[in-house]
């Protein structure tokens, strides 16, 4: 029984090398009718299968099955015969190799080579990776060496450009592909074959103007909107202060504000703010006016408690702010005394409540004899005088050398107010920079900025005698 | 429709003050001023206002013998009187309220307390 296996086993192999034969010369009607020989000899023959599979992939290979047009590479077609052969020189085992015989000569010309030269389109090549595993092909080889001890010339090729026929293709094609180095890569070709690298330069150049174009629009936008806004919340405002001087409006002017703010799309917490900053500005102002008439009140405090409600100041907003109010009166409160000589109605009339309202404390006298009893009690920052004061009455400038001889009013701030007839004497003489006058009718700005003057030069004169 | 008060002083800080505070009262008022006793009383007869502040310290007429004309005169007797005085003393608050007026404000003023003295005869 053994025997008789072990010779079915050999005559398996025996069938196994013809089909091989019949494979090369691609009749592989014949080589199927071997192959079920040896199938039915030994069906536990391990290269059975393997030799169906090179004689399906030999099959297709002869009648391709169209797939999708891949466009096929010319340069790739003349490297195949150069890399194949070269390719199968190494691979080939060396039993086979070493003999010298012309197993080298024909190893060209074998089937299975040129087929594959003859479709080199990337159907194959993408199908060889899949085709039947090489190590039973080797094994083939191998095992057909080991039961034909004398190869025939054309029976070694078969397995030996085999396996290289199956290998080497596909890195052919990568190779025949076109050094990315050198030039752009095929999917560059494809996709923008025709756009040169100044080309793209420019196209880079037109998309930076055009963004900053859109930049710039951009900003200019958001300008516009942000001067929308602005103009928006100064029309609020101002419209607002106009209803809040007096205090808080009633309530459905309050309603009117809220639309007026919805319409000109002023957001809510802006709104809110300005509507707060108005409320405390004007409550600001209603009490310095106030308190710069305190002397005609009661009571500052009650006045001021009065006036929190009339503004609907909170207990809270007035702590907050107390402190801003508090400095502002004082800064605003008291600038000086002045001593303001004048028999004339007008003057007293017209200049006296403008400069209390300004902040001075104005103590008037009827003359200069008058004055100079009041001047060492008073002490005042600044002398307002009427140059000439009538018969019976010293002049204002008689009044100014007596004050020049005093050490301690020789130097204070001294303003005449003068008439037409006195206005040339008084151009005309040598006033000390202490000293001024301004015409009557008295105009009240120039006024205060001459006072003003003559302050700054006392200060200034003060300051010098500390250093 | 506004209310009309005729103030009758001759302190322009004080016509100020009073006029800073009627602004300030929540109350549709209307405020004519005078300088005088004499302007007041013209203007009263003119102008028929609906209360009077009467300063009684004033040049050319004082306000006692203003108050005394107007509530003299069948056109604006009806109309109260209120004296704005810095005189407090008992006999000098007899005397507005003999010549005529209503009440005796004195000064200094409390804007609070004066404008409800005023509401008091606005709404009567």
């Amino acid at each position: 029984m053994e025997q008789q296996a072990s010779q079915n086993k050999l005559a398996a192999r025996e069938c196994l090398v013809a089909a091989d034969k019949f494979i090369k010369d691609s009749q592989f009607v014949e080589a199927k009718k071997e192959i079920e020989k040896a199938k039915k000899l030994d069906p536990t023959n391990l290269y059975i299968s393997a030799f169906i599979d090179r004689i399906n992939y030999f099959e297709k290979e002869r009648n391709p099955v169209p797939k999708k047009p891949i466009p096929t590479p010319k340069a790739p077609q003349p490297n195949v015969p150069t890399a194949t052969p070269k390719a199968t020189q190494p691979t080939v085992p060396s039993p086979i190799t070493a003999p010298p015989n012309p197993v080298t000569v024909k190893q060209p010309q074998a089937p299975a080579v040129p087929q594959v030269k003859k479709e080199p389109t990337p159907v194959v090549v993408q199908q060889l990776p899949q085709q039947p595993k090489p190590e039973p092909i080797t094994d083939v080889v191998s095992a057909e060496h080991s039961f034909d001890p004398e190869p025939t010339k054309e029976q070694p090729p078969a397995p030996v450009v085999k396996k290289p026929s199956i290998e080497p293709v596909y890195p052919q094609t990568q190779i025949t592909e076109p050094a990315p180095v050198s030039s752009p890569s095929i999917r560059d070709q494809r996709v923008e074959p025709s756009i040169t690298q100044s080309q793209l330069e420019e196209m880079k150049r037109k998309i930076d103007i055009l963004t900053n174009a859109l930049e710039e629009e951009k900003k200019a936008r958001e300008d516009m909107n942000r001067q929308h806004i602005q103009q928006s919340i100064a029309q609020f405002r101002s419209k607002l202060e106009k209803a809040w001087v007096d205090g808080a409006p009633p309530q459905d002017k309050l309603i009117e504000f809220e639309q007026l703010a919805t319409s000109l799309e002023i957001p809510e917490n802006v709104v809110r703010t300005v509507q707060r900053e108005v409320k405390i500005e004007m409550y600001g102002r209603a009490v310095k006016e106030v308190i710069s008439k305190r002397q005609l009140l009661r009571s500052s405090s009650s006045t001021l408690e009065w006036l929190r409600k009339v503004y609907k100041i909170s207990m809270e907003e007035y702590l907050e702010y107390e402190s801003k109010f508090l400095m502002d009166l004082v800064a605003d409160q008291y600038k000086g005394t002045i001593l303001q000589i004048s028999a004339d109605d007008e003057t007293k009339k017209n200049v006296t409540p403008r400069l209390k309202s300004m902040g001075y404390a104005v103590v008037t006298s009827p003359s200069p004899e008058d004055a100079l009893e009041k001047i060492d009690k008073l002490n005042p920052n600044v002398i307002l005088c009427e140059s000439n004061f009538g018969s019976g009455s010293i002049s204002g400038i008689r009044f100014l050398h007596i004050l020049r001889t005093n050490s301690k009013f020789g130097l204070i701030p001294f303003i005449f107010l003068c008439n037409e007839e006195d206005f040339s004497l008084l151009t005309s003489s040598e006033l000390r920079p202490n000293e001024g006058f301004v015409k009557k009718p008295t105009n009240i700005d120039e006024l205060s900025s001459l006072i003003n003057t003559k302050l700054l030069w006392f200060r200034e004169y003060i300051m010098s005698l500390s250093k | 429709m506004a209310k009309r008060i005729l103030l009758a002083e001759d302190d322009e800080d004080n016509r100020d003050l009073v006029s800073f505070v009627m602004k300030r009262s929540q109350m549709d008022i209307e405020l004519l001023i005078a300088e005088n006793g004499k302007e007041a009383v013209d203007l009263a007869v003119r102008e028929i206002p609906d209360l009077i502040l009467m300063d009684m310290q004033m040049p050319v007429m004082d306000g006692y013998q203003a108050t005394l004309a107007i509530k003299g005169d069948s056109s604006t007797s009806h109309i109260p009187v209120i004296a704005f005085t810095a005189q407090a003393k008992p006999e000098d608050k007899a005397r507005t309220l003999q010549v005529g007026c209503a009440e005796h404000y004195s000064k200094p003023m409390d804007p609070e307390e004066l404008l409800n003295v005023i509401r008091k005869y606005l709404q009567a």
